[in-house]
């Protein structure tokens, strides 16, 4: 296990779910890597709402991106992530 | 080998539970007997509030309501923190609105200039960062997560701003003590904070 670490390298699109997969579960996180499939939601694969922000949190500092709180309910799997992802970023 | 390592911590004040900033030092101290006097602890989580004795294990447990990580020389250790059904028997006396009224604060941060005897530098920071959450919403906010990328020291003044406000129920601070940013917090809105009711239907 390790810690997130708030200096996250700045990743560059296209997004993929492996990509997002590794930002997941290379953090501290109650997520359980075998149930994070691309379409089971976050709250499925055990993540509670700590995990969740710290995701969103990542994921802003990786692509450089504000996901706006009424955009949240859009992200809540890792497909939807990448769909919502790859259609803002350059 | 089986090696059971648990922090006697009383409780503060009128409190029911344990908290971030009475963990922390404690947990410290542990790391420092364990793995020597150079040992800090630069991360922890807690999942959910304390309300009994906590067992400390530097074994992967399933059962864990908090998480941390030892930074000793080039090595990082992993720890987790478990509930034990020992009571917490101890209360001490604590009033951190000493604290709060000494705090200046404006949009977005609050500082204390000055250390205030019988507070420690984590005591400062949780109640400072409970003063900036007020700000976004008056009801009580956890303290769930603390990362250190320098060691918290008795250095004034310390300052804590809001990073990001998401949804109203979270937040991430940063940490800056004497001018410097030494790290990062997170501080979830009561109601959120356990698994049940993780920001539905958000998520």
């Amino acid at each position: 296990m390790s810690q997130l670490s708030d200096s996250i390298p700045r990743l560059t699109p296209p997004v993929s779910t492996d990509q997002l997969r590794e930002l997941i579960t290379g953090n501290d996180t109650m997520i359980d890597p075998k149930k994070l499939k691309d379409t089971v939601s976050f709250l499925d694969a055990g993540a509670d709402s700590l995990d969740f922000f710290n995701l969103i949190v990542a994921i802003q500092e990786a692509y450089g991106i504000t996901i706006p709180d009424s955009d949240l309910s859009q992200v809540n799997t890792l497909d939807k992530l990448a769909r919502y992802l790859n259609a803002r970023l350059p | 080998m089986y090696e059971e390592l648990i922090l006697d911590l009383p409780f503060k004040g009128d409190r029911d539970y344990l908290r971030l900033a009475d963990i922390l030092p404690a947990l410290i101290e542990l790391a420092r007997d364990r793995f020597g006097p150079q040992a800090d602890v630069d991360s922890l989580t807690i999942r959910r509030p304390f309300r009994r004795g906590i067992q400390v294990s530097f074994e992967p447990s399933v059962a864990f309501s908090g998480s941390f990580r030892v930074r000793h020389g080039r090595e990082n250790t992993p720890g987790w923190l478990l509930e034990t059904e020992r009571p917490v028997t101890r209360r001490i006396r604590f009033d951190s609105s000493l604290l709060s009224a000494v705090a200046v604060s404006g949009p977005g941060f609050a500082q204390i200039l000055e250390p205030l005897p019988g507070f420690t530098a984590f005591d400062v920071v949780v109640t400072l960062m409970k003063q900036v959450a007020a700000q976004v919403n008056r009801r009580h906010w956890w303290m769930c997560q603390l990362n250190l990328e320098t060691p918290l020291t008795g250095v004034f003044p310390v300052e804590v701003r809001i990073r990001q406000n998401l949804n109203g129920q979270f937040l991430l601070f940063d940490i800056v003590q004497a001018g410097t940013a030494i790290g990062s917090a997170r501080g979830i809105l009561e109601g959120v904070s356990s698994q049940e009711a993780i920001i539905v239907p958000v998520i």
